[in-house]
């Protein structure tokens, strides 16, 4: 890439503070984002994805949860050195975010409008009347009828696909350059989904936004993704364009990931699962993170952390054996 | 449907459940109803699994309740092994449940935190009048082994698993009467997709096993492709349409099957689906559109639709549709890569 | 077969008792870090020893009078360590033998709430008929000023230990059954019930060994801060002349009798009121200590 990346997180590390001890739920990832790309980041529970996102965005519970090491680059600037206020600045306007439950999400006692036009006037001057002619045309933008009436709804007055809608209008309302979505159609019915991304994707293209969405769904990642990061136990295993992944994983994990997901097209007898069970964060085996539960692993594999390993241009894997092709 | 097949394990006709709505302070009157399940019929084979499949809301949770008697039907007839569940009396239904039981989907709140696995394994048992032992402790052992637990698991409180390893708890105790039938209310949705794959794997093992029937309750097309042998589509509490699993995935006939279908992401990204989306949301429960359910988000909805509820027309054997215009609307294959 | 998908269980590594006595819980660890319960238990325990052991630690019987040793003031001896009051009864001998009946009252009540609370609340909170009209009554009961209905209850019945007992249990039961009921109507929704349902189990069954488990956490709760409010609603019986008779000793009514001479022997109304103080605070402290510890949302340990 000659540009610039518009997001480049290095070596980010994020840890909370127990009772047993601390936990690091993010361990030395590091990824970039282009301007105007979407990158998919997929994994499961205890991957770490969210906290990922939480921690780009600032948003970590800060008692328990802090930044311990690591850079956020966004367009140049590292965002964990930026003081409070100027981060603040950058949530919404450079930066938006929208999360999985609409329902809470958004305030009850307030109406959409309200909340819209609260998003739009902390970012920018402009009147209250100015306010909600653009959040008017948000709305219009993100697909929900009669937006002159519906401004003044109450969120409970909504169904969950038009809360996410708005959700989603709030969070462009100032044309971010960046969207993180976490987990942004989970909670949907599968038909409103296909609707959600569809606008998203469209969004995206009309504003040549970048866009870092989250989920455990690897079909989603299929069709909206460019590029996808996968993460296991606080860590990636594997990172590149979405094609690539998708017809020859090359870490163990991926392939397993995508094995276990049953087929809507073509039909296997019997799924084949990754064996045993995701390790607990506070005994994390030495090595690989993904060594116990691997079929190719090798003495290597439990000496230290795996190097990250090349596979193609822009293409990456966390697996000292990556390079030996497909895997089992 | 087959005229030579034996009776079916489970027959359930025209079973439906309505919710009053009340209100008033100490006088209680209706002022609506929610329909939750609609005169909904179908049955089950011995060793079959029929997978019911809809979005929120369609009633497919309420159904499976219905079937096992946990709430009480509106109308309707369910009936398994030949006998009428809903007629029957409270000694009668403890006896029948023996037969009958029911694997939940939160693997956090269906397992009791105060009991050890072996008390909630064994509950279905204690509940049927057995006594705790020595031989019932072996029992709660075997059982734990056929799940693919540890036997010394026995002793350990719920707390002490991870989500995957408390659904094989409450599969476990499922198992324990040793049932005919399992209605499997959202089993995996809750797991993680590695996990999900792994507890798959075993109901269908179980399934050979023991020669369970089971209903396959869930909202995830793709894992009930896997399971099922036959599958029913539910819409705001009516089943639109019911096939064998290679028919309705390959040819589905009723237009929400189609737009449902199409609507599922696929972990390919090379293939290109059509964009064909639905629009709109899901009409309430409480005012279900008039005639057909689905008019009002049907591309090919006309008055008939809007003032006449279908009837089940079986379209090919054993492919039956609630859809008008089922001889007129093409039968796409919304999974097939397009151009 | 499926065994070999689970080899990686993670429990398996982790060596446990059979059954684990309570001092290893985590739950016992957590209360004895509990800076405040702690405190609060010393206090507790230090009133209960003085009720267990107050045959050996009153010098002499506390209703016998002494008009030659009236007044002492509290004083550095084994005898007099509390002074005596205006009869020249032993104020130490009064004070733990009016720990055995504040206690002994409220034990009493705390145990006519944990039957009879419990069972109106698991009642009202399963059965949805009986909810409606059961808390209605409740909330009759619970719109009296509950010192106002205590004293009502005691005053009717005539003055008496066991007056007490009951006055106080019939103001806070109706409380205790709402905060059962509101556990119940929790616990009863989740899916264990449903199961326990499924598997054919009776309602009694169901409340019993599935619901009643579940709902301890906040009636523990609550039960400590009924027995504060016993102990200090009985004082203020006794010291209204409506609670146990003169003839046995009662802080309540320790301060009734001393109010007289308050200025000339202050002793007599705050030895008795410190003892409250004690024995509520301490309480009271216990009770936090045990909220805090037993709140769900702290044993969230997996998921």
């Amino acid at each position: 890439m000659a540009a610039q990346p518009l997001l480049s997180v290095r070596n980010l590390r994020t840890v909370f503070g127990t009772m047993q001890g601390d936990v690091t739920a993010v361990d030395d990832v590091s990824f970039d984002v282009a301007p105007g790309e979407v990158l998919g980041i997929v994994g499961e529970s205890g991957s770490g994805k969210s906290v990922t996102a939480l921690s780009i965005m600032g948003l970590l519970p800060q008692p328990p949860g802090r930044v311990a090491g690591g850079e956020i680059l966004f367009e140049g600037r590292d965002l964990l050195k930026l003081p409070k206020s100027e981060m603040r600045r950058m949530r919404g306007s450079a930066i938006g975010m929208i999360f999985q439950e609409p329902m809470t999400s958004l305030n009850p006692v307030f109406t959409i409008g309200d909340q819209i036009t609260e998003t739009i006037r902390v970012h920018e001057r402009i009147g209250a009347a100015a306010a909600r002619v653009r959040g008017i045309e948000m709305l219009e933008k993100v697909g929900i009828p009669s937006p002159q009436r519906r401004i003044d709804d109450f969120p409970h007055q909504l169904s969950g696909g038009m809360r996410q809608r708005v959700m989603i209008a709030m969070a462009l309302s100032c044309s971010p350059k960046l969207l993180l979505a976490d987990e942004p159609t989970t909670a949907l019915d599968v038909t409103i989904q296909a609707q959600i991304l569809d606008l998203l994707r469209d969004l995206q293209r009309e504003m040549g936004m970048a866009i870092v969405i989250i989920t455990h769904n690897m079909g989603v990642i299929a069709e909206f993704a460019d590029r996808v990061a996968v993460m296991y136990a606080g860590r990636i295993a594997e990172e590149g364009p979405v094609g690539r992944i998708f017809d020859a994983p090359t870490h163990p994990y991926t392939a397993g990931l995508l094995s276990s997901t049953p087929d809507l097209i073509g039909e296997v007898p019997r799924l084949r699962t990754i064996p045993g069970t995701l390790p607990s964060l506070y005994e994390l085996p030495p090595g690989c993170r993904f060594a116990p539960r691997c079929g190719r692993r090798v003495e290597a594999c439990e000496a230290g952390r795996p190097a990250t390993q090349e596979i193609a241009p822009g293409h990456f894997a966390a697996c000292i054996r990556a390079r030996e092709g497909a895997s089992a | 449907m087959s005229a030579t097949s034996p009776a079916p394990l489970l027959r359930v006709e025209n079973l439906t459940k309505h919710f009053p709505i009340t209100a008033g302070f100490f006088v209680k009157r209706e002022v609506g109803r929610v329909r939750a399940v609609d005169d909904v019929s179908f049955h089950i084979a011995q060793g079959e699994t029929l997978g019911l499949v809809g979005e929120s809301g369609c009633g497919k949770s309420t159904t499976g309740r219905l079937v096992l008697r946990l709430i009480e039907p509106t109308s309707g007839k369910v009936e398994i092994e030949g006998r009428d569940i809903l007629s029957s009396t409270p000694a009668e239904m403890r006896e029948l449940r023996k037969g009958m039981q029911i694997v939940f989907q939160d693997p956090y709140s269906s397992l009791n935190p105060r009991m050890t696995v072996e008390e909630i394994i064994l509950e279905p048992l204690y509940v049927q009048g057995a006594r705790p032992g020595p031989e019932m402790t072996r029992r709660a052992r075997k059982l734990l082994e056929t799940v693919g637990l540890s036997p010394n698991h026995v002793v350990r409180y719920p707390h002490e698993f991870s989500g995957g390893q408390r659904q094989r708890i409450g599969i476990a105790r499922a198992l324990a009467p040793q049932p005919r039938f399992v209605v499997c209310d959202e089993a995996v949705s809750a797991l993680d997709v590695s996990v999900q794959a792994q507890i798959v794997n075993l109901l269908q093992d179980l399934q050979e096993e023991f020669r369970l029937s089971y209903l396959f309750i869930a909202h995830d097309l793709a894992v009930v492709k896997h399971i099922s042998d036959r599958v029913a589509v539910m819409y705001l509490g009516k089943i639109v349409e019911q096939a064998d699993k290679a028919s309705l995935y390959a040819s589905p006939r009723h237009p929400y099957t189609q737009a449902l279908l199409a609507s599922i992401p696929v972990p390919n990204p090379r293939l290109r689906r059509p964009r064909a989306r639905l629009t709109g949301d899901v009409p309430s429960a409480m005012a279900p559109p008039a005639g057909c359910r689905f008019n009002t988000r049907c591309p090919h909805a006309t008055d008939l639709c809007r003032t006449v509820e279908p009837p089940a027309i079986e379209a090919a054997p054993g492919h039956v549709v609630a859809c008008h215009h089922v001889a007129s609307i093409p039968a796409v294959s919304p999974l097939a890569p397009q151009r | 077969m499926p065994a070999s998908e689970t080899t990686m269980d993670a429990t398996e590594a982790l060596p446990r008792p059979r059954t684990t006595p309570f001092w290893r819980t985590p739950t016992f660890r957590r209360l004895v870090r509990h800076r405040s319960f702690m405190i609060g238990l010393v206090m507790f325990s230090f009133v209960v020893a003085l009720a267990v052991f107050a045959w050996w630690i009153a010098p002499n019987d506390p209703n016998r009078t002494a008009i030659r040793m009236r007044f002492r003031p509290p004083q550095l001896d084994r005898v007099l360590l509390l002074g005596t009051d205006n009869l020249g009864r032993n104020m130490l001998s009064r004070i733990v033998h009016g720990a055995q009946l504040s206690l002994l009252i409220g034990l009493g009540v705390v145990l006519l709430n944990s039957v009879f609370g419990v069972l109106l609340g698991a009642v009202a909170g399963y059965f949805r008929k009986l909810d409606g009209p059961m808390m209605r009554l409740a909330d009759a009961l619970m719109a009296f000023p509950s010192i106002l209905l205590a004293i009502g209850i005691a005053a009717a019945l005539g003055p008496s230990a066991w007056t007490a007992v009951i006055a106080l249990s019939v103001v806070y039961i109706p409380r205790t059954a709402r905060i059962v009921r509101a556990s119940v109507l929790v616990v009863r929704e989740m899916e264990f019930v449903q199961a326990a349902r499924a598997s054919g189990a009776g309602h009694w069954r169901i409340i019993s060994r599935h619901i009643m488990p579940n709902c301890m956490a906040p009636l523990i709760v609550q039960l400590s801060f009924i027995f504060a409010y016993a102990v200090l609603s009985e004082a203020v019986l006794s010291f209204l002349g409506l609670g146990a008779p003169p003839s046995i000793p009662s802080w309540g009514t320790m301060i009734s009798e001393g109010r007289t001479y308050i200025r000339e022997a202050s002793w007599l109304t705050i030895v008795p009121g410190c003892a409250i103080a004690l024995t509520v605070l301490g309480l009271n402290l216990m009770g936090d200590g045990l909220r805090d510890v037993l709140d769900p949302r702290l044993k969230i340990e997996q998921g």
